[in-house]
């Protein structure tokens, strides 16, 4: 569903927490999706979540580990989260949120880029994409 | 003596006299006021001035958002819109403390930045003016000193630094 100018007018995305957070990732990123114990696969250049985005010394696990493969066509990679929670969920673009000022200018690349609800809980958008090539 | 035209001594003693009175009225009625924001950190008192402050909010759970500095505790919804939440304790180099009853989130603005602000209690809004504002001690820690007014107060017998919240926004954009 497009408008004007290809700013669509809702997004689908796949949730999933880590850490108590919850974050929201759009569906069109994903290319697909392997079992956590695949992340030693050489096929697939795969990081950790918190690997690449820090958790302020947080203690982190993976109950059930799902590596989000990005729909890239240039390199094959992935990234490892929790067992997503739900797939496809309608965002409308009107019920997302910026982030706070404070936030936005900590980094240019900062790849967290909007806050939603799902279920009465707050998500955080994560554009993985500019999480891959974010410096912790 | 004087001519009849001439007022009297005590007369013109007793106009000057009157003439100083409604000078000092006039200059105490022309005295800025400001409303301070009092609140506690710790076990010392600090104020924001009450025009930098839009609402001051219960403590509610904050979402962690990673990537921050440790500064930044999260972010919170006001009405449908998202505000960071800021640790005063950390940002001032205080040791940290859990949010307890009596925590609060001041939501402070300048210019274009508004944010929440955690402290461990709001003691009161009081007015003050700005001559009863002295110069901070001397030896005043140099982590209050980078966010203070170059000011404070009394309140309750206890000396309270007022913060300035832009230089807490500058901090963080640094």
């Amino acid at each position: 569903m497009k408008s004007g100018n290809n700013v669509p007018d809702e997004i689908r995305i796949l949730t999933f927490c880590i850490a108590d957070t919850c974050f929201g990732a759009d569906m069109e990123e994903i290319g697909g999706m392997l079992p956590g114990d695949r992340a030693a696969d050489r096929e697939y250049e795969i990081f950790f979540f918190h690997e690449k985005i820090s958790f302020a010394g947080k203690h982190i696990t993976y109950r059930a580990p799902m590596i989000l493969l990005l729909n890239d066509s240039e390199r094959r990679r992935g990234i490892c989260v929790d067992q997503p929670a739900d797939m496809n969920i309608v965002i409308p673009i009107d019920s997302i949120r910026p982030l706070p000022p404070l936030i936005t200018s900590l980094s240019s690349s900062f790849p967290l880029w909007g806050v939603t609800e799902v279920n009465k809980q707050t998500v955080l958008l994560i554009d993985i994409f500019k999480l891959m090539d974010y410096g912790r | 003596m004087t001519k009849d035209t001439e007022k009297r001594k005590s007369d013109r003693i007793l106009e000057k006299i009157r003439n100083r009175k409604e000078k000092n009225k006039s200059t105490e009625a022309e005295e800025e006021k400001n409303e301070l924001v009092i609140f506690r950190l710790a076990e010392d008192y600090y104020a924001f001035f009450g025009s930098d402050i839009n609402e001051i909010l219960p403590y509610e759970s904050v979402t962690f958002v990673p990537g921050c500095p440790e500064y930044i505790t999260g972010i919170i919804n006001v009405r449908g819109d998202i505000e960071s939440v800021l640790d005063l304790h950390r940002l001032m180099g205080l040791s940290p403390a859990e949010p307890t009853k009596q925590s609060r989130i001041i939501i402070g603005s300048k210019g274009e930045i508004r944010s929440g602000i955690l402290v461990d209690s709001v003691e009161d809004v009081i007015s003050v003016s700005m001559s009863s504002v002295k110069r901070p001690i001397a030896t005043l820690d140099k982590r209050i000193k980078d966010f203070s007014i170059g000011g404070e107060t009394i309140y309750e017998e206890k000396y309270v630094s007022i913060l300035d919240i832009e230089k807490i926004f500058e901090k963080m954009q640094e």
